[in-house]
């Protein structure tokens, strides 16, 4: 039995200045589901995430949520709905420290972790006083999850949370990406380290020339001609240490 | 007694910062011109506060910020009001109590 998708950009397009960069795009974040969205750089990925989140407004389409049709919802409305958005360039502010930020998350949406549980769940629990620019990129990233784990989203989109950290806590991030999914929240992820993507992906949505195709589970994602030849390339890494 | 909101303490603090720098750097122009550095009322008034809610909302208009309000779900009139909250209070003041 298929899940319905919580939230979804439904044929969304976009143009900047003269640069049509999305045509007919679609996003589909489905409950208990980790989603990645792949595709080369400029291909409209984050712009994609960034429509589905209501940080931007699309030229065409429409944003469904809880089978709610708008074509553009602002942010807060769809955080009040559960929907939690990881920009690249990252969640926490830099004007506070990691501690007081996750204390202002619980109170404001309780039932999830306490700050507490969530720093020590990733590892970071010595950092709480500190301000997140001040720690590396890996430690960063792991107190942003700590967050999404205080907020306990229905629908979590992160855009390149992987990006420039080391690959111990790229596993650690897809490991509570995975968590997150096994208690029901949707999730969807872009990036670029594509090994590491479909080995916790449950399905694949491939970004390319506007427009968005889904190529379901990882191992038909691989053996599919178009995204292989050319989004793959000859990538050695997404041999047979795979899990799927 | 309900806990003050963690959030809007935030906000109000921000909002204060703001109003103070935006004060500071006023108070320094108006005595380069030999005016009161505490000038206040009307007009004055008016652009402090402005000036005051630009400079907060530009600075929580950086994307970190904007993810931390919006994941928090702080809508666009609380974030305005809460900005622009310690502005409207103090040139109050600063209008009543300063000659």
């Amino acid at each position: 039995m298929s899940v319905e998708p919580v939230l979804v950009a439904d044929c969304v397009s976009r143009t900047f200045g003269d640069r049509r960069v999305l045509s007919a795009a679609s996003l589909r974040a489905v409950p208990g589901e980790v989603r990645t969205l792949l595709g080369r750089s400029g291909a409209g990925k984050s712009t994609l995430m960034r429509i589905a989140a209501g940080w931007m407004a699309p030229d065409g389409g429409i944003v469904r949520m809880d089978g709610e049709a708008r074509l553009r919802w602002r942010p807060s409305v769809l955080a009040r709905l559960g929907v939690f958005y990881l920009p690249d360039s990252g969640a926490l502010s830099t004007a506070l420290s990691i501690g007081a930020q996750l204390a202002m998350m619980a109170e404001r949406f309780p039932g999830g972790d306490s700050p507490t549980e969530a720093l020590e769940r990733l590892g970071v629990a010595q950092h709480a006083a500190t301000r997140p620019h001040l720690l590396s990129g890996g430690e960063q990233h792991r107190a942003e999850l700590a967050s999404i784990f205080v907020r306990r989203p229905r629908v979590l989109l992160a855009d390149e949370p992987l990006r420039g950290i080391a690959p111990i806590d790229q596993e650690r991030i897809l490991q509570a990406f995975r968590a997150l999914a096994a208690d029901g929240c949707a999730v969807v992820v872009t990036g670029h380290d594509v090994a590491a993507l479909l080995d916790s992906a449950d399905h694949v949505t491939w970004c390319t020339s506007g427009t968005t195709y889904e190529l379901g589970a990882p191992q038909d994602a691989l053996a599919h001609h178009g995204f292989s030849s050319e989004y793959l390339g000859k990538s050695p890494r997404l041999g047979p240490q795979r899990r799927v | 007694m309900r806990a003050p909101d963690l959030v809007l303490l935030y906000l109000l603090r921000r909002g204060l910062r703001c109003w103070v720098l935006v004060r500071l750097g006023l108070a320094v122009a108006f005595v380069a011109t030999m005016s009161s550095p505490l000038a206040a009322g009307g007009l004055v008034g008016l652009g402090v506060i402005g000036l005051s809610l630009t400079v907060a909302l530009l600075e929580v208009q950086r994307v970190r910020e904007r993810a931390v309000l919006a994941n928090l779900g702080v809508s666009l009139p609380t974030l305005l009001c809460a900005l622009s909250f310690a502005a409207v209070v103090g040139e109050i003041l600063l209008a009543v109590f300063v000659p």
